[in-house]
């Protein structure tokens, strides 16, 4: 090699790159609280890992004061894996949905900190809608039905409509395809792997109902106004919160106060609020307020709704 | 061989166009022609580097688009989805084989079935300078290009690619489209050659053209001057050639025109002077002539008057002479006389002799020179008034020269006043003596001589008469001025002409 030392210094520098995580984990636990890592659900850490990078960057920059040097990021492919990492301390930082939330608190934990605003969201609610000429205006006359939810993590198109359904009375039965038919006795449902799939597969009649968040039926791409017009909502949900940001358990009080302050104060300037749009689009972090309260209290009533398969 | 000029400039010309097309046409060709293989090397390489482009940009697209589709399966460590996309790379045409390793350098797979290679340990220096550079880095080896690229989660490395490319198939295509390069170039190289041979003989076949053109308007003006030379060789100084040129050619065509006047004009005073010499030798002739007659003349007119004297001695000897016989003989016998002196005079001057400068006396030969026009005299065409000195001054010179002086200017005279057509007309002569010279003064009341001519009475051969030769004023101011003395002509007070002549005059006392 011509440059022995920059050589040597370029693998050290790569090398740690590398490593970062594989030692966040592995640090003595003196090292470990230095870093803060952040984490996410997803089964696409190529789209999440750069937005968590970054805003794990800006979080570690502005917490050196609890003692915060850096940042790792660490995804799990399911709601599982999560709360195992929170549970065995890889993961300090997470923002969920309420159900996701709500389950990591029961299983690893995790403690709420903040109601997370997106898009300037604080609540939503899973709308049920029909065709006009359907015939169905309760959920009541699902009964024997199609209905078409959004996909098995999906809270506001998922887990809120199948538990009030569950918690209605009505049997689910999963149907492998939209073409399948339920029992009498039951709701049959099937995932739509998105919003237009579903907007598209209750207007042209291939199931009677869908459920989804009403930020997406107010949203022109996801529910077209061609399609929207002959489609009407027939139920509510009662309000959701739309976001929490959660830590692990045992994470330093120094650290989550810290975290929880910077956290509501990032939308009170303009490179704080930069970072949270490019953060999952988040408006501002609040306090959980009683409404909040309320709406987990809902969320945490209905979880043992929840059927076996799914797992939010 | 000889060839008119016309031929001469067109040959040339031609020679020239066809010179310069011809290393024109040989240099744009040979331009041509090293343009064309510069091309083809340039087309060759850049042929070779842009194959090489493609399938560096193909090594890069793949392994970049691999990295994007194996983030997930790396960051949840999934290998059968990282097994089947190591395996559909591998089957790309021209992959010449694919590795994916681990963040230790280690294959974990590699597009086979049985993972050949699994566990084997790649160099890390490439891998090392795409994290560097964010971007894929490539490098060949024998017939390999090889690319590499990580495998990243943002900014985190889960491993990496490596790609080897058969490099066999740009050969191919590049000996390919060489040969395809190869043929178009030579195509053009024909075509072109076509098309310079073809211009080149359009060129001089305009050249051509324009040098017979050029060629004849060049020799126009020179054939012009040559038939103009011709026509004065022959004599023809009248001809002309409007040539209306401003150069060189112009000039010559006036020089030539001026010299023919020039020539014309010599030619003139030539036949003329040859007229007067002819007109001078016949005067000789018959000068000579004369003085055979006079001698001839002299003895029967001798005769003539001794007969008559013998006559007259005969009748005078009767008793009763017939007076009119005697009369008519005396008169007959005084004509005869009287012709006995013309004839004498007459051989007196035109007998060749030398020059003699003696005493003579003026009025005498005044008297002796008039003699030969007394016939107009006689006939009243001229009243004669001489108004002689007296005594008669004497002056030093040859008679018979000054008497042709005097008869010189006293015919001229007379013949003047003739040709005025009056009936008759006055001619006085006059000798004066002025101290120490003697003037003798010729005075007529004729035409006179106009103004203009005045100044040129004198010069040789210029004469108003038709028949003059223009030599006798001349003769006459040579001959007093070889008596040095002069002679002029001067406005008379009335009209007429006034001729004077001034002679040193010898007084009579040394005379004597």
């Amino acid at each position: 090699m011509k440059y022995p030392v920059l050589g040597l210094i370029f693998i050290l520098t790569v090398t740690f790159v590398f490593d970062v995580s594989v030692q966040a984990q592995n640090l003595p636990k003196s090292e470990r609280s230095k870093i803060l890592v952040i984490g996410k659900i997803s089964d696409d850490p190529k789209k999440h890992h750069p937005i968590l990078e970054k805003m794990g960057g800006h979080l570690a920059q502005n917490l050196s004061a609890a003692g915060i040097m850096k940042s790792d990021v660490l995804i799990a492919k399911d709601l599982e894996q999560m709360a195992e990492y929170m549970a065995n301390g890889r993961v300090d930082f997470i923002s969920e949905t309420a159900f996701s939330a709500m389950k990591l608190k029961m299983q690893a934990g995790a403690e709420v900190i903040l109601h997370e605003w997106k898009k300037g969201v604080p609540f939503y609610q899973t709308v049920f809608f029909a065709a006009k000429d359907s015939g169905i205006n309760s959920l009541r006359d699902l009964k024997g039905k199609k209905i078409a939810f959004e996909d098995v993590g999906s809270t506001s198109g998922y887990l809120i409509p199948s538990t009030i359904l569950s918690r209605r009375g009505f049997r689910l039965e999963l149907l492998q395809s939209p073409r399948g038919s339920p029992k009498d006795d039951a709701v049959g449902y099937i995932f739509s792997r998105g919003e237009l799939n579903m907007v598209t597969w209750v207007a042209r009649g291939l199931v009677s109902a869908g459920a989804f968040s009403s930020t997406d039926w107010e949203e022109v791409i996801r529910t077209p106004d061609a399609l929207k017009k002959s489609l009407k909502i027939f139920a509510t949900s009662s309000p959701i919160v739309r976001s929490l940001a959660l830590v692990r358990k045992n994470l330093s009080s120094d650290i989550k106060s810290s975290l929880r302050s910077f956290l509501i104060d990032m939308s009170n300037n303009e490179a704080g609020r930069k970072m949270l749009l490019k953060y999952y689009k988040v408006s501002k972090y609040t306090d959980i307020g009683s409404k909040a309260a309320q709406s987990l209290a809902e969320i945490k009533s209905l979880m043992q709704y929840l059927p076996k398969s799914a797992a939010p | 061989m000889k060839f008119r000029l016309q031929t001469q400039f067109a040959i040339t010309i031609i020679a020239i166009i066809l010179l310069l097309v011809l290393l024109l046409a040989g240099s744009l060709q040979f331009d041509f022609s090293q343009t064309i293989r510069e091309s083809r090397e340039l087309g060759s390489q850049f042929t070779r580097d842009a194959l090489f482009e493609q399938v560096k940009k193909k090594g890069f697209s793949l392994a970049g688009l691999l990295s994007g589709s194996l983030v997930n399966a790396m960051y949840f460590d999934n290998q059968d989805l990282i097994n089947e996309l190591a395996r559909s790379t591998r089957e790309q045409p021209g992959v010449s084989y694919i590795y994916i390793y681990d963040r230790s350098n280690r294959v974990i797979q590699d597009g086979t079935a049985t993972i050949k290679d699994f566990g084997m340990l790649l160099d890390g220096k490439y891998l090392q300078e795409s994290v560097r550079l964010r971007q894929p880095v490539s490098w060949t080896t024998d017939k390999i290009l090889h690319v590499t690229t990580p495998i990243m989660a943002g900014s985190r490395i889960l491993g990496g690619i490596r790609i080897g490319l058969n490099l066999d198939e740009i050969k191919s295509d590049q000996t390919n489209l060489q040969n395809v390069l190869a043929r178009i170039a030579n195509d053009q190289d024909t075509r072109f050659a076509i098309f310079t041979s073809m211009s080149a003989l359009i060129l001089i076949i305009l050249g051509i053209i324009f040098a017979m053109i050029a060629a004849k308007r060049f020799s126009r003006p020179v054939n012009a001057l040559r038939d103009l030379t011709d026509q004065y060789s022959k004599g023809n100084y009248d001809a002309d050639i409007s040539l209306n040129r401003t150069d060189e050619i112009g000039d010559l065509a006036n020089s030539l025109t001026q010299m023919a006047m020039a020539r014309k004009q010599a030619d003139a005073e030539s036949r003329e002077h040859q007229e007067q010499l002819a007109h001078v030798s016949r005067i000789v002739t018959m000068g000579e002539m004369a003085t055979g007659i006079a001698h001839e003349l002299n003895q029967p007119l001798a005769a003539i008057a001794a007969y008559i004297d013998g006559s007259l001695r005969r009748l005078n000897s009767v008793d009763e002479p017939p007076k009119a016989i005697i009369e008519a003989l005396e008169k007959a016998s005084d004509q005869a006389i009287r012709a006995s002196n013309v004839v004498q005079s007459l051989r007196n001057f035109v007998r060749r002799h030398d020059h003699k400068s003696e005493k003579l006396n003026v009025n005498e030969t005044v008297h002796t020179a008039l003699q030969l026009l007394k016939p107009d005299f006689d006939l009243g065409q001229v009243v004669l008034t001489l108004e002689l000195a007296s005594p008669s001054p004497i002056v030093l010179g040859d008679s018979i020269l000054i008497q042709q002086v005097v008869l010189n200017l006293a015919r001229n005279s007379v013949e003047a006043m003739k040709s005025a057509g009056s009936e008759s007309g006055n001619l006085n002569i006059k000798t004066s003596i002025e101290s120490d010279s003697v003037l003798i003064e010729i005075l007529d009341d004729g035409p006179g001589v106009p103004p203009e001519l005045r100044e040129r009475l004198f010069e040789p051969y210029f004469s108003t008469k038709k028949t003059g030769l223009g030599l006798g004023l001349p003769i006459c101011r040579s001959i007093i001025n070889e008596f040095q003395g002069q002679i002029w002509y001067e406005d008379p007070p009335t009209h007429g002409a006034a001729f004077y002549i001034r002679l040193p005059r010898i007084r009579r006392e040394a005379a004597e």
